[in-house]
């Protein structure tokens, strides 16, 4: 009888042991909901960066280096559908959201009004975020009322891609190879005229929203306008977005800037500038690499490419982005082991963001601006600047509608479906009825 | 004025030949409109064996030139294609099979059994059919969610075996059979499972055949389901993982994002070319044209 006692203490203090060993030893599993693609058969096993430029092949690389250093918190990814919200809602109905996710900054606000994220700024800064380093233009993307929800990864803008060439035949290059660019309307407008008049094709292509609410929302912000009043109302139908739509209309007509603003993809925009049909293309950062590529195959008229700030037109600097945020959609009431956690990994991926500038985003943090790496990156220092200029739309939870409204009524403005005075009294209409009904 | 009339009818091309001249009309009508259907698949097919960079170049080149199969390679050479292939017949041919069981019971039943509450079930079912499957995505993922089937083959599977539209149908077809054949079985001492398997489900293979083609197709399209039931791409159907494979931001490669698509769709297309007359009676069938 003792001596089974004995044995049953002994099996249950050994038990109690290795449970206790076991529990310790057992990583703590994230999982990452994220766009970008999924690019595992390439990239499934990849530990090395080197000679990596798209999205899915970096996030995935350093995924699988945070696991391969972080044994105790491993980290899962779900591949979404861009831009994320599908999956993302779904999960947060069902009550399973991912410990992380990326998102774009403009819809933060409409998912941390209903409490689905977690307020970060204290995790960001325990896990050694130094959120002062993020740049004057990228700070705001994150926060929603005050608070950090999300860490902006990138600022995804819109940029004046140039052929140097055909500037060269209008007479725009200066001696250090740089376009002569354009500084407030009337400038504007004659390079235009100079361009087309030496090389008979448009300076500016800007297909998609590069041509109705982009450029609209920079015009704005250049005049020293803003979108939204004090209380965080929508105030789209005001003097400066008039003058905004009106320039628009007028670079239209002067036929110097075509703006197909039904390419959606852009896939149009690109032919005409790669082909030479045009001098420039207003589009995004992301397209870099695309040209950098063609002009490397050699199989293309486009054979001298610069990047150019999106043009400053008005009185201030001004340019519209968007940007990919890293956040944490467990509610208010997260669990803060899991969140120190996902504030560390992401922490992991602002640190090796100078990596994610091969895509072509702008970046967010004053000192990778600085790095070696980044500026010796080709065409980076050109628009690197941007950075610090770029406007997010208000932190309001109209702010993601905003950008399929702007869009479509700029869109009967240039058609002529509608005065522009009518499209901004309709946009803002369209807006104050967004909003009542959140 | 009799004469003239005669004059007038013999100017006139005999009735026959003027149905044939408006015949030709039609069909050149329908073959230019065929071709006007078949600009974007070909221009599809085309830029799916075009090299990336000759695509950006110039994207509304119609013929494959250069040619290249490299777009295809890629699709290909993904080690999970097979999978999400499998998956996807695993699943289309399940809930095609499943469906027609179910529903075809549950028609018999509305059709021909005579039990409490069937003046009002019926009409609740037909319900489904103006209900879009939107307004119920949530309620049924969350049923799957707190059951757990989220990223298994029966949250694939399941929700479509149900399908207010096929109960709908086979009653329709079902109600058509005569009466006779089912009491003439009836007396000779048939059961009613013996009377629906041996005379209802023969005498309705044209419409369950139909109904097996829609389901399967419909099943094997669907997008929308699958990508938020699984996320798991050991459970991906080809619509997800080949969308996976192709959609990023920064990377515009129109060539995989066709040859993806075709290697989807390709299993479509040969089921299309050999059921095609059961497809197009279906059509009609379902549609009430005969």
């Amino acid at each position: 009888m003792r001596h089974k006692s004995l044995i049953l203490t002994l099996v249950f203090l050994t038990s109690l042991t290795l449970g206790g060993l076991t529990s310790a030893q057992e990583p703590m599993t994230l999982t990452v909901m994220r766009f970008f693609g999924d690019c595992q058969d390439e990239y499934g096993d990849s530990v090395d960066l080197t000679g990596i430029t798209g999205e899915c092949g970096i996030i995935t690389t350093l995924t699988n280096m945070w696991n391969e250093q972080n044994p105790d918190i491993q980290v899962e990814t779900i591949v979404a559908e861009w831009p994320g919200t599908t999956q993302l809602n779904a999960a947060i109905a069902a009550g399973t959201p991912p410990d992380i996710t990326v998102l774009h900054g403009r819809r933060i606000p409409i998912y941390a009004s209903r409490g689905a994220l977690t307020p970060m700024t204290a995790a960001f800064t325990e896990a050694g975020i130094d959120l002062a380093d993020l740049t004057a233009g990228a700070a705001d993307y994150g926060v929603y009322e005050g608070e950090y929800y999300g860490l902006p990864y990138d600022l995804a803008a819109t940029i004046w891609h140039i052929n140097l060439d055909l500037w060269a035949d209008a007479g725009l290059v200066d001696e250090n190879g740089a376009p002569v660019l354009p500084g407030n309307r009337e400038e504007f407008l004659a390079t235009g005229r100079q361009i087309y008049e030496a090389t008979g094709v448009p300076f500016a292509d800007m297909p998609g929203q590069a041509a109705t609410v982009r450029p609209l929302t920079a015009f704005i912000y250049q005049q020293g306008g803003s979108l939204a009043d004090e209380e965080g109302n929508p105030t789209v139908n005001t003097e400066e977005a008039l003058n905004a739509l009106n320039f628009l209309l007028e670079i239209q007509a002067s036929g110097y800037v075509t703006t197909p603003y039904s390419d959606i993809s852009g896939a149009i925009g690109i032919e005409k500038f790669s082909g030479g049909e045009s001098a420039g293309v207003i589009d995004g950062t992301w397209r870099i690499n695309v040209f950098d590529g063609m002009v490397a195959g050699g199989e293309v008229a486009l054979k001298n490419y610069y990047v150019a700030n999106f043009p400053q037109i008005f009185d201030e600097p001004g340019t519209f982005a968007g940007s990919h945020n890293w956040l944490v959609p467990l509610g208010p009431d997260a669990d803060p082991e899991r969140v120190a956690a996902a504030a560390q990994f992401i922490k992991w991926l602002s640190d090796n963001s100078v990596v994610w500038a091969r895509v072509g985003h702008g970046m967010t943090r004053t000192s990778v601006l600085a790095s070696e790496e980044f500026l010796n990156l080709p065409h980076r220092s050109e628009y690197a600047a941007m950075s610090e200029t770029v406007r997010s739309v208000p932190r309001e939870i109209w702010g993601n509608a905003f950008w399929g409204i702007v869009h479509e009524e700029v869109e009967a403005a240039l058609l002529g479906v509608k005065t522009p005075e009518v499209a901004l009294a309709d946009a803002q209409t369209r807006l104050e009825e967004f909003e009542l009904f959140q | 004025m009799a004469a003239r009339t005669v004059s007038v009818d013999a100017q006139r091309p005999p009735q026959r030949v003027r149905a044939r001249r408006q015949g030709l009309f039609v069909q050149a009508g329908l073959i230019v409109l065929a071709a006007l259907w078949l600009i974007p698949v070909v221009w599809t097919l085309s830029i799916s064996f075009r090299p990336e960079n000759s695509i950006q170049a110039n994207l509304s080149l119609m013929l494959p030139l250069p040619f290249t199969l490299e777009n295809y390679e890629f699709v290909f050479s993904s080690s999970r294609l097979l999978r999400w292939f499998v998956n996807s017949l695993f699943v289309a041919v399940v809930r095609t099979i499943l469906q027609m069981a179910l529903c075809s019971l549950a028609a018999y039943a509305f059709a021909r059994m005579r039990f409490p509450g069937r003046r009002f079930l019926f009409p609740f079912v037909l319900i489904g059919l103006m209900v879009p499957g939107q307004a119920t995505f949530i309620p049924v993922y969350l049923l799957f969610s707190n059951l757990r089937l989220l990223n298994t083959f029966a949250a694939l599977i399941l929700p479509g075996v149900a399908s207010s539209f096929a109960v709908f149908l086979l009653v329709q077809f079902f109600r058509n059979i005569p009466i006779e054949l089912e009491e003439a079985a009836l007396l000779d001492g048939a059961s009613r499972l013996a009377v629906y398997l041996r005379i209802f489900l023969p005498l309705s293979t044209p419409v369950l055949t139909t109904l097996a083609i829609f389901t399967f197709l419909g099943t094997w399209n669907e997008f929308l389901w699958p990508l938020v039931a699984a996320t798991d791409p050991d459970i991906m159907t080809i619509t997800i993982g080949l969308r996976n494979l192709t959609a990023t931001v920064d990377r515009i490669e129109f060539g995989q994002t066709m040859a993806a698509a075709w290697a989807a769709g390709l299993p479509i297309v040969f089921f299309f070319l050999i059921f095609q007359r059961r497809i197009i009676s279906g059509i009609q069938l379902s549609s009430g044209i005969n």
